[in-house]
C-alpha cells in the first residue's frame, strides 16, 4: 500500500518516471502472482504488458487507490483473456540459452517444500470452473472485495459471491475426500 | 430467520474470514490452501521487459491533445445522438414531411449546383422545373405595385440587370422563358430562390436594405452565374477571392 496515494497518482497521469516506480513496485507482485495462479507460464512479458498498458492509460484513470487496484487487476484480466485467445492460436515455442539464465535457486529441501504446496494448490485450482477459479485467485492473491472483484470480472456482486461459495464448497469437498496436506 | 438462513449466513462468514487470510478453526486443509496462496504473491517480481524498464526510468512526456481531442469526440457525438433523438421523436407526418424535404434538397441541391456532370445535372434539373411551379404558384401573376406610405424606393427591381459587361449572364435554364428565373433576375446574385421577392409581391418591403442589396451586387461577380449552366465556361473565382488568393501564401 502506498501511504500518500493521491500526488503519486497526480505525477504519474503527469508521466513522472518516479511515480511509475512506486506503483509498479506497490503492484507488480500481485499481478505476477496473480498471473502465475491462473496458469500463466511466461509470466515476466504478460507482467510488464499489463503495466505498459496501466502507464499508457493512467491518464484516464480518477479514483482512490482501492480503484486503482481493482483498475490494474482489471487490466490483467482482460490481457489473460487475450493472452489465452491468442496463445490457443498459436504453438508455443521456448527457445533456452544457458548463459543468459541468471535465475537462482534456494536450497533443495525448502524449494521442494514451497513448490510442492504452491503446486498442489495451483492443481486444486485446476479443479474448479473457470469462473470460480478467477473469483478465488482475485479474492486471495490479488487481496480484492467481492464488490472490486465484480468489476474486474464485470458480474454483480451476489454472483460474485455465489461463484466464491461454490469454488470453497467444491475444494473443502476435494479436500475432504483426498484429506489433503499442503 | 430460518435455521437455513442461519447457516447460510454462518457460512458466508466463515468463508469471508477464510478468504482474507484469518484461521477458520474446522478447516485446515483450506486455510493451509489459502495460506499457500497468498504466499504467492511474496515471490520475487518479475524482471521488466525493456520497454517497461525504458518507461519507469524516463517516464512519459504528455501532451493535452489527447484530451482536447476525445472532448471534441464526445461533443460531436452527444450532438448526434440529440439529433438521433429528436428525429426519433418525430411522428409518422413529421418523419416523411422530414424525408421529402431532405430529397427535395437534394435534388435542388443537384440542379442548381453545377458540380455534379451534365448526364447527372440534365434530368435533375428537369425535376426541379417540373416541380417549381407547385411552390412558387403565384409565380405567373404578373407583378403589381403595392402601394406603401414610405417613400423609400424598393431596393429591388424587376427588370433584368445586365452584368458588369452589359450582357446578359450566360445561363442556360430550362424553365419556360416567359417567367422570368429569379437568376435572370440578378445574375450573379443569389438572394433569391424560386420563391423570391419579386414573385411574391404581396409580402411588403425586401429583407435587405437597399445599401446591402447594392452592395452585394457589385460584389457579385457575374461569372459566378455560368455555374448554373453547362460547363462550358469555368466559374471563376470571385474578384474579393482572387484578391486574397493573391495575398495568401501557397499551400505546399
Amino acid at each position: 500500500m502506498i501511504d500518500d496515494f493521491d500526488p503519486v497518482l497526480a505525477r504519474a497521469r503527469a508521466g513522472s518516471a518516479e511515480a511509475f516506480t512506486l506503483l509498479y513496485e506497490d503492484l507488480v507482485r500481485p499481478v505476477a502472482a496473480y498471473l502465475r495462479a491462473r496458469g500463466v507460464r511466461d509470466v515476466e512479458d504478460l507482467t510488464s504488458e499489463v503495466f505498459l498498458a496501466v502507464f499508457t492509460s493512467v491518464g484516464r484513470f480518477a479514483g482512490g487507490q482501492a480503484q486503482f487496484r481493482s483498475w490494474v487487476f482489471t487490466i490483467a484480466h482482460r490481457r489473460l483473456v487475450d493472452h489465452w485467445r491468442s496463445s490457443s492460436r498459436t504453438v508455443p515455442q521456448t527457445s533456452y540459452a544457458p548463459q543468459d539464465d541468471d535465475r537462482s535457486t534456494e536450497s533443495a529441501e525448502n524449494q521442494a517444500l514451497d513448490v510442492l504446496g504452491e503446486e498442489r494448490a495451483l492443481e486444486l485450482l485446476a479443479m474448479l470452473t473457470d469462473d470460480q477459479r478467477e473469483v478465488l485467485v482475485l479474492r486471495i492473491v490479488a487481496d480484492l472485495t467481492v464488490e472490486q472483484v465484480a468489476d474486474v470480472v464485470d458480474k454483480r456482486p451476489g454472483a460474485v459471491k455465489a461463484l466464491q461459495r461454490r469454488g470453497l464448497s467444491t475444494l473443502r469437498r476435494i479436500l475432504e475426500s483426498e484429506a489433503v496436506t499442503l | 430467520m430460518s435455521t437455513f438462513d442461519d447457516n447460510q449466513d454462518m457460512r458466508a462468514q466463515s468463508d469471508e474470514l477464510l478468504l482474507t487470510g484469518h484461521a477458520v478453526p474446522d478447516e485446515p486443509g483450506l486455510v493451509d490452501l489459502v495460506a499457500t496462496l497468498r504466499r504467492t504473491v511474496d515471490a520475487p517480481a518479475p524482471r521488466p521487459t525493456p520497454a517497461l524498464a525504458m518507461l519507469l526510468r524516463d517516464g512519459i512526456a504528455t501532451t493535452a491533445t489527447v484530451p482536447v481531442r476525445a472532448a471534441a469526440t464526445a461533443r460531436a457525438r452527444r450532438r448526434l445522438g440529440r439529433l438521433w433523438r429528436y428525429v426519433a421523436g418525430l411522428g409518422l407526418a413529421g418523419k416523411i414531411a422530414l424525408g421529402a424535404g431532405i430529397a427535395f434538397a437534394g435534388v435542388t441541391g443537384a440542379a442548381t449546383v453545377g458540380a455534379v456532370p451534365a448526364v447527372i445535372q440534365a434530368p435533375a434539373r428537369a425535376v426541379v422545373n417540373g416541380v417549381e411551379h407547385l411552390f412558387a404558384p403565384r409565380a405567373n401573376v404578373p407583378v403589381v405595385p403595392v402601394p406603401t406610405s414610405s417613400a423609400t424606393p424598393s431596393p429591388t427591381t424587376d427588370a433584368p440587370r445586365p452584368t458588369s459587361s452589359g450582357e446578359p449572364p450566360a445561363f442556360s435554364g430550362h424553365g419556360p422563358a416567359s417567367r422570368p428565373t429569379p437568376w435572370e433576375t440578378a445574375p450573379g446574385v443569389l438572394l433569391e430562390g424560386p420563391s423570391s421577392q419579386a414573385a411574391r409581391p404581396d409580402e411588403g418591403t425586401p429583407t435587405l436594405p437597399p445599401q446591402a442589396a447594392t452592395q452585394a451586387t457589385e460584389n457579385a461577380d457575374p461569372g459566378s452565374a455560368t455555374v448554373h449552366g453547362k460547363s462550358d465556361v469555368a466559374p471563376s473565382a470571385t474578384p474579393s477571392a482572387a484578391a486574397r488568393s493573391d495575398k495568401a501564401p501557397a499551400h505546399p
